[in-house]
């Protein structure tokens, strides 16, 4: 690949501030809508999502798709029994697999019905029980780069957890849900975690609409170099 | 909801693959026009199918289901092109040159000022649709005929004019620029 092009691939990646696909298809904030409008990556990824969910297949690829969409079917039920990635690791029986797949189907249906910005923070979020606290591995303190990755202790009857980053004016940085016990983060977000500003994040355990546990706020910050 | 609730573990499995199969034409036109061919389409959509079941734990609702798995076909066809030997130059590469870029400052703050000032300077160049396709085309490797088939151009050559004016426009403003003594 030639050096311009490099370069270019990098100026052309999301910045700081643009707006996460999971946001697509949610009622956006105002913002988000000014800075899509102005953004060029974002509008380009808005335009890709818009094609995938909005379109109608053409007369003209209709046949092609059936065939595709026949043959998903047919290799899907040849397929073994899929157990999700963080099952197989800890040996969850499949039955807790299924109560998963409940949990995925609930939320969809709560979505389905009740489609808020999913920025709205929960009042349940302040109905927390600290006493069986969850222990952050890392990131906590001063790091000398932004962390790729937050980690922390599970629970044992959780079977999600919570992770929420903000700002020290608690300005959300990041929200995610996970069934594992670390959580990569994107480079969206990692860009705002610049030298010198402090940033907080906690995690929740649930098992389903029930809080088991909080590990309280937790700090870091990139060092001055 | 009780439905799902009282349904029985083995029922569950059924659901969720109920639950994927609403998703199979949405998947298989995107792959399809990703890879301009169904078998290549139909191999791509079941990586996704594979992926999005093996994560279905770590979907909790935090964004739509079908925009999580848009996410996954999304990143699957762009990684799908990274692993892909590059593919022969379009002549349209060899037609006109991007420009070099001045090299980036070290500093944080200093770097994302300048990618902010060199988005804007792509906005204040290109049109919003030569704009999209330079973003895709040279930002996320995407090929030309792929853009053209999920953007739906019906024009003759598709993506390939859009990219031809958007770099024709580029090497201008750079001209411009540099005869001021001053460069991107
Ligand atoms: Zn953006």
């Amino acid at each position: 690949m030639s050096q311009p092009r490099d370069q270019w691939k990098r100026v052309l990646r999301p910045l700081g501030d643009c707006v996460a696909i999971e946001r697509f298809g949610e009622i956006l904030m105002s913002e988000e809508r000014a800075h899509i409008a102005s953004c060029g990556r974002c509008h380009a990824e808005m335009e890709l999502w818009k094609s995938f969910n909005d379109d109608a297949t053409t007369p003209r690829e209709a046949a092609d798709v059936r065939w595709i969409v026949d043959e998903i079917a047919h290799r899907r039920a040849g397929e073994p029994a899929v157990v999700p990635m963080s099952s197989r690791k800890s040996g969850m029986p499949r039955m807790l697999f299924a109560a998963s797949v409940i949990f995925v189907i609930l939320g969809i249906a709560y979505l389905l019905n009740n489609r808020q910005p999913t920025m709205d923070v929960s009042a349940a979020h302040d109905l927390v029980y600290r006493s069986a606290g969850i222990k952050v591995i890392a990131p906590s303190g001063d790091v000398a780069a932004a962390p790729v990755r937050l980690e922390w202790t599970g629970i044992p009857s959780a079977v999600s957890y919570d992770v929420r980053v903000v700002e020290v004016d608690r300005a959300l940085l990041w929200r995610v849900s996970t069934g594992e016990t670390r959580v990569d983060v994107p480079p969206a977000v990692r860009a705002q975690f610049v030298p010198g500003k402090t940033i907080l994040w906690e995690v929740t355990a649930r098992r389903e609409a029930t809080v088991l546990a909080e590990s309280g706020t937790q700090k870091f910050r990139v060092a001055v170099k | 909801m009780e439905t799902y609730r009282s349904a029985a573990p083995e029922a569950r499995g059924a659901l969720a693959d109920e639950l994927f199969a609403r998703y199979y034409e949405r998947v298989a036109r995107w792959c399809y026009r990703f890879t301009g061919d169904r078998e290549s389409a139909a191999d791509l959509a079941q990586d996704v199918f594979l992926k999005a079941h093996r994560h279905l734990d770590s979907f909790q609702g935090a964004s739509q289901f079908g925009t999580w798995l848009y996410s996954i076909a999304r990143n699957e066809s762009i990684n799908r092109m990274k692993s892909s030997p590059p593919r022969a130059t379009d002549d349209e590469e060899v037609l006109i040159d991007l420009p070099d870029l001045a090299p980036g400052p070290e500093d944080i703050a200093a770097y994302k000022s300048r990618s902010r000032n060199l988005h804007q300077f792509l906005s204040n160049t290109l049109d919003e649709t030569e704009r999209t396709v330079f973003t895709l085309h040279y930002g996320d490797d995407m090929p030309l005929d792929a853009i053209t088939r999920l953007l739906h151009f019906d024009n003759a050559s598709g993506a390939k004019a859009y990219i031809v004016s958007a770099k024709r426009k580029i090497a201008r403003a750079v001209q411009r620029l540099s005869a001021r003594g001053e460069r991107l």
